[in-house]
């Protein structure tokens, strides 16, 4: 970022654009999400996926949205790789990632489950110049935690892509790496040893959070059933950070006295997401979207009826929508419906999610 | 929409079908759910003893006729109609059956019972054997098939799927269809141009392990052929050459084998020529030896067809040797200049001598195949493919003799151009054909096989039969076959019969003989 106008310019005018509860927006996202869809090779317990989706085509992106989204993405400060699915396992996979390896000034995300991140694929992102953040998502420290998690028995692969991770990053490069934990009442005895286990593999942070439940059929993986230990988990996995030197960032705890207070959610501001159909996918619990950037330009959208009406309510101080965001609102940890996708949902269907 | 992908018989019971496997992987990717039914495959699993050479390939002639399919069919009832329920029970609204001339009857067939118990569903037939338009006719005159991709359907079955959803095909290109008396076409779907974007394929609903070869996967890296050999027709459904990157190989290997035991250590490559360009195969070796797939203690293994080549080089053979290459086949078909002139093969013997015995050095076994009776090939040309196989003898693991000898393969040039090669016209059989002057046909061209064989055995050459039985059976039935279709029924009898001593409980060589001698009974009447 040091030294690009563009992007600086950006982020100052966006800072100043959300401190003074600006609606029509004249600066860029500065952070883009860009969902890419693709195959998988595990079966995670907690997955979200349909039955069937369609894969991220690099192709098609460039040409329907390739000039629309060039303003945006030359003034990003980060690029979110995110989506269903095992990202690197898409086929022609660095033909993607050269293409956002273009805009080099903004930092790189990604999330894996480590299993493609092989050693031919770090060395590329090592050698690609652009700064790049790793989320390996394992859930476990251990082969037997893992298959429970995942359905898959490639422990033993990832455990040797992060031994060749581990040695290029101690010689120097661009790639942070934060090992993602998703706490669920079946993983959440192993968060301790997983600090263990980070520390271990070199990572520069740890990353817990909550599971999310999409289905009713994975209702009893959520914490939330388990409220006393979980807090006293979260609390050794803290402590045992502090104690190792790993950073850690865990979910609020339950049942709490001084959560902290809610805050003005500054993401209508700050960041969008869009996906190869070229649709705006929202945050959860700000309600469904139908924008799309397909047959409109990027700033139609960006300062459309969708965003502005968000952005609203917010300024005017409407936080209605943090009532079940414990990002926004921690508080809201203690209320179960914050722990469900309800994005695509209606009433009844969440309602028997939450009564199980 | 879900969709029901089908095999049906006969098809190889190595591996699951490729084309299914990679269709699998395209409609998933294109977010459409998906469901593989290789139904070939349990058939052959639950087979019975008078069935049993029903999945040898040199006897899928029975599979080529409709009323043998349709007692066979009728014989298991049973079985299909618990797949059919299997298949039903998934809620297809299209089914699409990867077809060739051996799996059409029976594909016909499971696709009027699914039909019957559901006459909602759609079927769409695909496969190279409908590059031939009257076979387009043929599949929309069984009253059972909607729909009939005749190239890549790798895109266009997922389009179909999604046209019809909408309600509305015509704007998906490349599918014959029928109204019931006309059939129409929605026009040329241009070819998939860069295959690094296919997906992977999809081994989810079709195990590895339930296959005859559990250690090993097939792929398809490239599609058609840097050549034209004039008896190939697999060219005409692939034009041109076209091939994913060495980096994108690398990368769908890694992937299975991250799915997959260690022990599936082995890719077979089914690309019908894997050296179409040298430059990716050097790319791919290199990152296999860079980035062995995880676990590098059980190292990959690959096979793949290959030209003869000047980039096949020492270096080149050396470098794929030591990125995991076991074995390298090679259509030489002859030792003689001239017949591989007419071949439009663009190698000399010699050339072809020094790349065998250099993949040789490195370790790489070489399996040469060879044809016998090619049109114009004298006892003078023959000789040369004798000389060659002693002088290649040392650096060749074993040799493949052709068990058609030479055939005329529909849509390959041979076929559509029999007066340029001296062939009799009309075409008599794709096997059994004869040259105008009559010194070539098929009981020669058989001879000089059972030459070609015995000089190998002499030299201690092995020689890979080829065949799922045995090369006397084979020599039986195909003799057998051969004399009943010249109608000299003594001499079909025989060879059947000789068979019979062999195989006594064969349902189908004991009905050929039931129908010979009730064919020979009315002749005598007449």
């Amino acid at each position: 970022m040091p030294g690009n106008n563009k992007v600086e310019e950006n982020t100052k005018l966006n800072q100043e654009e959300y401190a003074s509860r600006k609606i029509v927006l004249a600066s860029y996202p500065r952070t883009v999400f860009v969902q890419m869809d693709s195959i998988c090779n595990q079966d995670c317990l907690f997955c979200s996926r349909d039955a069937a989706y369609s894969h991220f085509d690099i192709d098609e992106y460039r040409e329907r949205y390739g000039r629309k989204l060039q303003p945006v993405f030359e003034r990003a400060e980060s690029i979110i790789l995110t989506g269903s699915g095992e990202l690197l396992a898409l086929p022609g996979i660095k033909e993607s990632l050269d293409y956002f390896n273009g805009f080099a000034h903004a930092e790189k995300m990604f999330a894996t489950n480590g299993s493609t991140l092989t050693p031919k694929m770090a060395d590329y992102i090592n050698d690609s110049g652009n700064r790049y953040t790793i989320h390996v998502s394992l859930h476990a420290s251990n082969g037997d935690y893992h298959r429970m998690m995942t359905k898959s028995g490639n422990f033993d692969l990832i455990i040797e892509n992060l031994k060749h991770l581990r040695s290029l990053r101690a010689n120097g490069g661009n790639v942070r790496l934060n090992m993602v934990f998703l706490l669920t009442a079946k993983n959440i005895d192993n968060l301790v040893e997983f600090v263990h286990f980070a520390k271990e593999y070199g990572a520069d942070s740890v990353i817990a959070y909550y599971n999310y439940i999409y289905r009713q059929d994975q209702r009893d993986l959520s914490c939330f059933f388990i409220k006393e230990k979980t807090n006293d988990i979260l609390l050794k996995a803290g402590e045992t950070a502090s104690r190792v030197g790993m950073r850690i960032t865990l979910p609020p705890k339950f049942g709490q006295d001084n959560y902290r207070e809610k805050t003005l959610c500054g993401e209508a501001w700050s960041q969008i997401m869009i996906n190869c159909s070229g649709d705006i996918i929202t945050c959860d619990v700000a309600g469904d979207s139908r924008e799309s950037i397909l047959n409109k330009e990027f700033m139609d959208v960006w300062n459309g009826e969708y965003f502005t009406g968000i952005r609203k309510k917010l300024a005017d101080g409407d936080t209605s929508c943090a009532k079940y965001c414990f990002r926004a609102n921690p508080a809201a940890v203690n209320d179960f419906r914050s722990h469900i996708i309800t994005r695509g949902k209606t009433e009844d269907e969440i309602k028997k999610v939450i009564e199980g | 929409m879900k969709v029901a992908l089908l095999q049906c018989p006969v098809w190889g019971t190595r591996e699951p079908p490729l084309a299914v496997v990679q269709l699998s992987g395209c409609l998933k990717a294109q977010g459409i759910e998906t469901r593989s039914f290789d139904v070939n495959n349990r058939l052959y699993k639950r087979r019975e003893e008078s069935y049993k050479n029903l999945w040898a390939w040199e006897q899928s002639m029975f599979w080529y006729s409709k009323d043998n399919v349709k007692r066979f069919f009728s014989d298991i009832s049973g079985t299909v109609e618990g797949y059919a329920d299997e298949i039903l029970a998934f809620g297809p609204a299209l089914a699409g059956f990867s077809v060739a001339a051996s799996s059409y009857h029976f594909s016909v067939e499971m696709a009027k019972l699914l039909k019957r118990k559901d006459k909602n569903m759609k079927v769409c037939f695909g496969g190279q054997l409908f590059l031939d338009k009257r076979n387009i006719e043929k599949a929309f005159g069984e009253s059972c098939v909607d729909y009939v991709i005749a190239h890549e359907s790798d895109i266009a079955l997922g389009e179909l799927a999604r046209a019809l959803e909408k309600g509305n095909i015509a704007n998906c290109a490349g599918i014959h269809r029928s109204d019931g008396t006309r059939v129409s076409f929605t026009g040329e779907r241009k070819s998939l141009k860069n295959l690094d974007k296919i997906p992977y394929m999809d081994f989810s609903d079709l195990r590895i392990e339930d296959y005859d070869d559990s250690r090993h996967i097939m792929m398809m890296a490239s599609r058609g052929c840097v050549w034209n050999c004039a008896f190939c027709s697999s060219r005409a459904f692939w034009p041109g050459y076209r091939y994913m990157s060495g980096e994108r190989i690398h990368q769908e290997i890694s992937y299975h084998r991250s799915l997959q035991k260690p022990d599936v250590s082995h890719i077979d490559f089914a690309d019908l020529v894997f050296n179409g360009n040298i430059d990716r195969v050097r790319e791919f070796a290199k990152l296999m030896v860079k980035y062995p797939p995880f676990p590098a203690s059980h190292k990959m293994q690959w096979n793949a067809n290959a030209i003869i080549s000047p980039g096949l080089d020492e270096e080149t053979l050396r470098l794929m040797a030591e990125s995991g290459c076991q074995r390298l086949f090679f259509g030489i078909e002859s030792g003689s200049q001239k017949v591989l002139n007419g071949m439009k093969k663009f190698y000399s013997p010699e050339l072809a001598l020094d790349v065998i015995r250099n993949a040789s050095k490195y370790g790489i076994k070489v399996t040469c195949n060879f044809m016998f009776g090619f049109p114009g090939e004298t006892e003078q040309d023959f000789d040369l493919t004798l000389d060659f196989v002693k002088q290649a003898a040392p650096y060749v693991e074993r040799v493949y003799p052709s068990r058609t000898y030479c055939s005329l393969e529909e849509s390959s040039y041979l076929h559509s151009h029999p007066e340029e090669y001296g062939i009799r016209t009309p075409l008599s059989h794709h096997l059994y054909w004869e040259s105008n002057d009559g010194t070539n046909t098929y009981p020669v061209r058989l001879k000089r096989c059972q030459r070609f064989e015995l000089l190998c055995r002499e030299i201690g050459l092995k020689v890979d039969c080829g065949v799922k039985t045995t090369v006397e059976l084979d020599e039986y039935f195909n003799l057998g076959h051969y004399h009943e279709f010249k109608k000299e029924y003594d001499s079909a009898l025989s060879y059947y019969d000789s068979y019979r001593k062999l195989d006594p409980e064969n349902e189908v060589v004991n009905r050929k003989i039931e129908e010979i001698l009730k064919n020979m009974a009315g002749e005598a009447q007449r």
